[in-house]
């Protein structure tokens, strides 16, 4: 009884403290709790206390107001704070334990901090931070869980991605809960994250949050539903139905999650997309799809629509590029057969024309000439890979558009004995502008990747999504074999960089060029003549190297693109060499000596004491 | 001298300094390691960015006080040079034995003198200018008048009033308790009237309705400090002014209140000094103090000699931040051969001249639990006493030793041996992380029978007596929560 007094009268005192304590004095409200204190102080002297402070505040001077109201403020405090109830009353429960796997907290804080900073804040740099740190395994630590389950709503997608598909799953099941707790149906992209981690975690205990999700969520919450659901045999037929949905992505969803699956109402369902009039949303799910009979039922389609493309129909253009692009990446006989027969056809393709009023109401992005289609026919059977699609890319090279010239020099590569690519291309070297300027550059380019350690930056742009793609094509650059008559033909043309690509060991023309080369005031592509000089075994490479570096860094503000690839070579001079380029440090510029002294480090073959 | 990198790590003044000085040994700058016979002076050479090499050297004549050099011309202390050349010593180099450096030979030599000096000047009697501390402590008296003139006229004025505005202005004002050699009091009147607008100056720097509403109390309960403030300093400073040879009180922390800066000097002089102690981090965090316009980084510790919980505190004022070094998590169990001990009441902050680390083992967690408190009520009873202090610190640290942890209802205890119960709750102190989450996903076996350092807190809406989990402690491992 007497505590409730207590604590009424800390509210009386701090709604006065609120309006002004000169309101304090006088106050009937704060009055009316003296009596009963002095009551109870005589059981207990503190309430006499206050209710002493109480009538100092309420008979005082407005003057002295503010300290009376503070010291009365003060006390009741006090007694407050000694009153905090600090236990649970009832029955108590064993603490749910949801172990993840892993338990370590032994990360320095000056480690954690810039991670959870980079993991909850926005702005630039954040994503190196973080897949450093994935990659070296500094997320094995507790504290890091709910910094990076927070990352899963991050404004950059490659970094919520990231934190999704990296790291999350590698903390276990044990986290399931803590992602649950701050999910939203209603909720948009890191929520279907959320839901799509979930399931992965316990895709058995989901299932129910993902019937629900998919009936009450928002449609990125649903999409994620549909993906997760497509997973479980037993709940297709919810799937199915969200095939039809209204909104594009959900279908979209839905014919992914079923494309995986062989059955007859799957079938159905392709079939009859198939001749409708969304095409465009099958391209993904027939990625994945292994269904025969829909498989044929869109070859038929494709054989129908081409039809009507050569007949001259090029409103059927745009129809024949979605049919493409369904079949983009698939390396089935039939849709090989489908597509040189396409290819026996290209002359006819490549002279169809965009129609004068799809120009006019067609979105940019579905103008589609026969040109285009032609291209994209090469670029899928060369994708394909096989004897057959090589030898007909080959057999049309002369009809075939410019745009289709890479996949038919990389087809020549690959059947062709090397006299015999020589024959045929070395007219190209030397050519000043047009379509042979346009192929020149692109088998120029080819042979300066094949010397390039990291041939990727000139990996084709066939497939560069496509990672198995992308091996074929350093393989191919590994394995190609030049005739020794580019070389000539490469001095003779003033052709540099092809130069710098083909000179070889005991070839004084090319040595000479590439000497003549290095002494220019602004020297094309130095790094590429020292690879070069080094290929040909020049013995005074690092003088070469180091003028090259003297010429760059001279006016050199910042430390470039151009300089760090130069610098790059330092490794492969020789070990003799080392004094000189120690000796070269103390000239360099001081803002260059760091990165110069990186470079130098492989050459230090001996540890450094020794 | 047992080096590892983590105390390399420890050593560093900042992160970058860490990555630098890996980098150095990575890009294989160092081109000469050496160390002295004795094994107490590891030097080297190593390449910079001029044309001669740069000479780092970490001595360790004194095992307790490293000495960092480097011909380099860099302000830090160890520089990444030296720095460097520890994580090579650490990771395996090999260091060839040579005669210590001439130029190093004479520089311990003088260190010695300073330290034989300083010792002499210590054993002196210390001066006090008497006539220039009672000025002092005149300009101390006519701030704490400025002071209670502030919070008079705020309470007059009533809290209703003051916006993110009238707030700055307070503080515009409060700046002359600065002058008046009060930045303790200064430091406690912006925490009040740094309730009343956000962080960063925006346009949307006024509090909304609702938000006002939740800093009433807190702001009220930071006037009643202020208002302490001012009658027990009055008062302490009254008594040091009638007698200046008396020294500044070590009973209560009035004197920090007041922005004492105690020096360790000082600590020892008053006998709050303990011998040969060695300490135990339990817990880390840093955090951006804006009201004082610090960081803050605060390490919890269990002194393994009584069993007490301290605390270190390192202040960076945003100003010198790059300058100071950063405090880090310590994984060592850190040997003190003076331990000076500030005034204060449960968790008295700490500070040491020099310290030696060494590894924890099991047998320093088998001490550290055997410290921990079992007695849940008497710890609660020590806590509110605390708490019913106007200037005791809000947010005590106790450690205890728990039966279980487990859930009534939507609360998650902590249950000692006899049944008293504590609830554990985030309190989001310091824009502290939530480690109450954190419980469930530790193993099932350190839900009973282990130790948790808890962190109080009282809710002034609620009248709840909370504590908020820091870390745990098992025979085996220690579990840190915070950072």
């Amino acid at each position: 009884m007497s505590l409730a007094l207590i604590e009424e009268s800390a509210k009386e005192v701090r709604r006065l403290a609120i309006a002004g304590s000169p309101l304090a004095v006088g106050d009937f409200r704060l009055k009316k709790f003296i009596a009963p204190l002095a009551a109870a102080g005589e059981k207990v002297p503190v309430f006499a206390q206050v209710a002493k402070s109480i009538g100092e505040v309420v008979n005082g001077q407005e003057a002295d107001s503010a300290a009376n109201l503070l010291n009365l403020s003060t006390l009741l405090n006090a007694i407050l704070y000694t009153q905090g109830q600090s236990g649970a009353p009832g029955d108590v429960r064993e603490l749910e334990t949801f172990p993840t796997t892993c338990t370590s907290t032994r990360t320095p804080a000056r480690v954690l901090k810039p991670l959870v900073e980079a993991l909850t804040s926005t702005g630039g740099g954040r994503f190196e931070v973080i897949k450093s740190a994935c990659e070296r395994g500094a997320f094995n630590d507790l504290r890091l869980i709910d910094p990076a389950i927070r990352a899963l709503g991050d404004n950059y997608p490659e970094l919520a991605d990231l934190v999704a598909e990296k790291i999350l799953p590698a903390y276990g099941p044990g986290i399931l809960l803590r992602i649950k707790a701050t999910f939203d149906l209603k909720g948009k992209r890191e929520h279907a994250r959320r839901l799509q981690l979930m399931h992965q975690l316990d895709p058995a205990g989901t299932l129910e949050l993902c019937k629900t999700a998919l009936e009450n969520g928002s449609p990125e919450v649903k999409a994620a539903a549909i993906a997760c659901l497509g997973q479980h045999e037993d709940c297709l037929p919810l799937v199915l139905e969200q095939a039809k949905a209204k909104n594009k992505t959900l279908r979209a969803a839905a014919l992914e999650a079923l494309a995986v699956h062989d059955r007859p109402e799957v079938t159905k369902l392709f079939t009859e997309l198939i001749q409708g009039n969304t095409l465009d949303i099958l391209a993904g799910p027939f990625r994945s799809l292994r269904n025969q009979p829909v498989l044929n039922a869109l070859l038929e389609e494709g054989k129908r629509v081409f039809g009507l493309v050569i007949a001259g129909d090029s409103e059927q253009l745009s129809r024949c590029w979605e049919i493409f692009d369904c079949l983009a990446y698939r390396k089935d006989p039939e849709v090989e057969e489908f597509l040189l027969h396409c290819l026996s056809k290209s002359e006819a393709l490549s002279k169809v024309k965009i129609g004068k009023n799809l120009m006019v109401t067609a979105a940019r992005s579905s103008i589609v000439a026969g040109e285009d289609l032609t291209e994209r026919l090469v670029v899928m059977l060369y994708q394909i890979g096989t004897p057959k699609a090589l030898e007909a890319i080959l057999a049309k090279r002369e009809s075939l558009p410019t745009g289709a010239f890479p996949q038919v020099w990389r087809s020549a590569l690959r059947t062709w004995p090397p006299a015999k690519v020589f024959d045929e291309f070395s007219p190209l070297v030397g050519q000043k502008k047009g379509p042979g300027r346009q192929k020149f550059d692109e088998l120029n380019r080819f042979m300066a990747a094949t010397q390039w350690e990291q041939g990727w930056r000139f990996a084709p742009a066939v497939a560069a999504d496509l990672q198995a793609q992308h091996r074929d094509e350093v393989q191919l650059m590994k394995q190609a074999a030049w005739d020794g008559r580019w070389l000539d033909a490469a001095i003779k043309a003033g052709e540099s960089v092809m130069v710098y690509s083909l000179a070889r060991p005991d070839h004084p023309a090319a040595l000479k060029y590439l000497l003549g080369q290095s002494a220019a005031d602004k020297p094309l592509e130095p790094h590429l003549i020292i690879s070069a000089l080094l290929r040909c075994r020049y013995p005074q490479v690092t003088d070469v190297l180091l003028k090259l570096i003297a010429k760059k860094t001279g006016a050199a503000k910042y430390f470039d693109y151009e300089l760090q690839l130069l610098l790059g070579h330092v490794q492969h001079l020789p070990a003799a060499d080392l004094p000189k380029l120690d000796a070269f440090a103390a000239k360099l510029d001081e803002k260059f000596v760091d990165k110069y002294l990186e470079a130098l480090a492989p050459l230090r073959v001996t540890t450094p004491t020794n | 001298m047992q080096i590892d990198e983590a105390y390399v790590d420890s050593q560093a003044p900042n992160a970058a300094a860490i990555k630098n000085a890996r980098g150095v040994v990575l890009k294989k700058k160092l081109v000469g390691l050496f160390r002295s016979a004795d094994g107490s002076l590891l030097f080297g050479d190593c390449k910079g960015s001029g044309a001669d090499n740069y000479r780092p050297s970490a001595d360790f004549s004194d095992a307790t006080k490293p000495v960092y050099r480097c011909t380099c011309p860099s302000h830090q202390f160890p520089c990444k040079h030296s720095l460097a050349l520890m994580y090579a010593y650490a990771q395996g180099a090999k260091f060839v034995e040579q005669e210590v450096p001439a130029d190093i030979s004479e520089k311990r030599a003088k260190v010695q003198q300073r330290v034989e000096k300083k010792k002499e000047e210590a054993d002196k009697p210390h001066k006090v200018n008497t006539s220039a501390l009672k000025k002092k402590i005149q300009t101390q008296l006519e701030g704490l008048a400025l002071l209670e003139t502030l919070i008079n006229d705020l309470v007059r004025a009533g809290l209703g009033t003051l916006n993110a505005k009238s707030a700055r202005q307070v503080e515009e004002q409060a700046k002359q308790l600065g002058n008046a050699y009060l930045p303790g009091a200064q430091n406690a009147l912006h925490a009040l009237t740094g309730l009343f607008y956000r962080s960063q100056i925006s346009t949307e720097d006024e509090l909304k309705t609702s938000e006002r509403e939740r800093v009433y109390n807190a702001a009220l309960d930071q006037l009643n400090r202020l208002h302490s403030l001012c009658k027990q300093g009055r008062k302490y400073l009254n008594n040091r002014l009638e007698d200046a040879e008396l020294k500044p009180e070590t009973e209560t922390d009035i004197a920090a209140w007041l922005g004492h800066a105690w020096q360790l000097r000082e600590l020892k002089d008053a006998g709050l000094v303990q011998a040969g102690v060695e300490m135990l981090q339990l817990a880390f965090s840093a955090h951006d103090d804006w009201t004082r316009k610090e960081f803050v980084e605060t390490g919890a510790w269990l002194n393994l000699s009584t069993g007490a919980v301290q605390l270190t505190r390192n202040y960076r004022p945003y100003h010198a931040a790059r300058h100071i070094r950063e405090d880090d998590s310590c994984f060592h169990v850190v040997i003190c051969p003076e331990l000076c001990i500030y005034p204060g009441n449960l968790n008295p902050r700490v500070r040491w001249e020099a310290n030696e680390p060494r590894p924890v083992t099991p047998a320093d967690h088998q001490r550290a639990l055997g410290f921990a408190k079992t007695d849940l009520r008497a710890v609660i009873k020590d806590v509110k006493a605390q708490l019913k202090s106007p200037l005791g610190d809000r947010h005590p640290l106790a450690f205890v030793k728990y039966r279980a942890l487990g859930r009534v209802g939507d609360d998650v205890i902590l249950e000692d041996q006899s049944g008293e119960r504590l609830v554990l709750a985030d309190d989001g102190h310091d824009g502290e992380p939530a480690t109450l989450p954190l419980l469930s996903m530790l193993p099932k076996a350190v839900h009973h029978d282990q130790a948790m350092l808890v962190r109080f807190h009282h809710d002034l809406d609620t009248q709840k007596l909370r504590a908020k989990p820091l870390s745990l402690v098992t025979a085996t491992d220690l579990i840190r929560l915070t950072y």
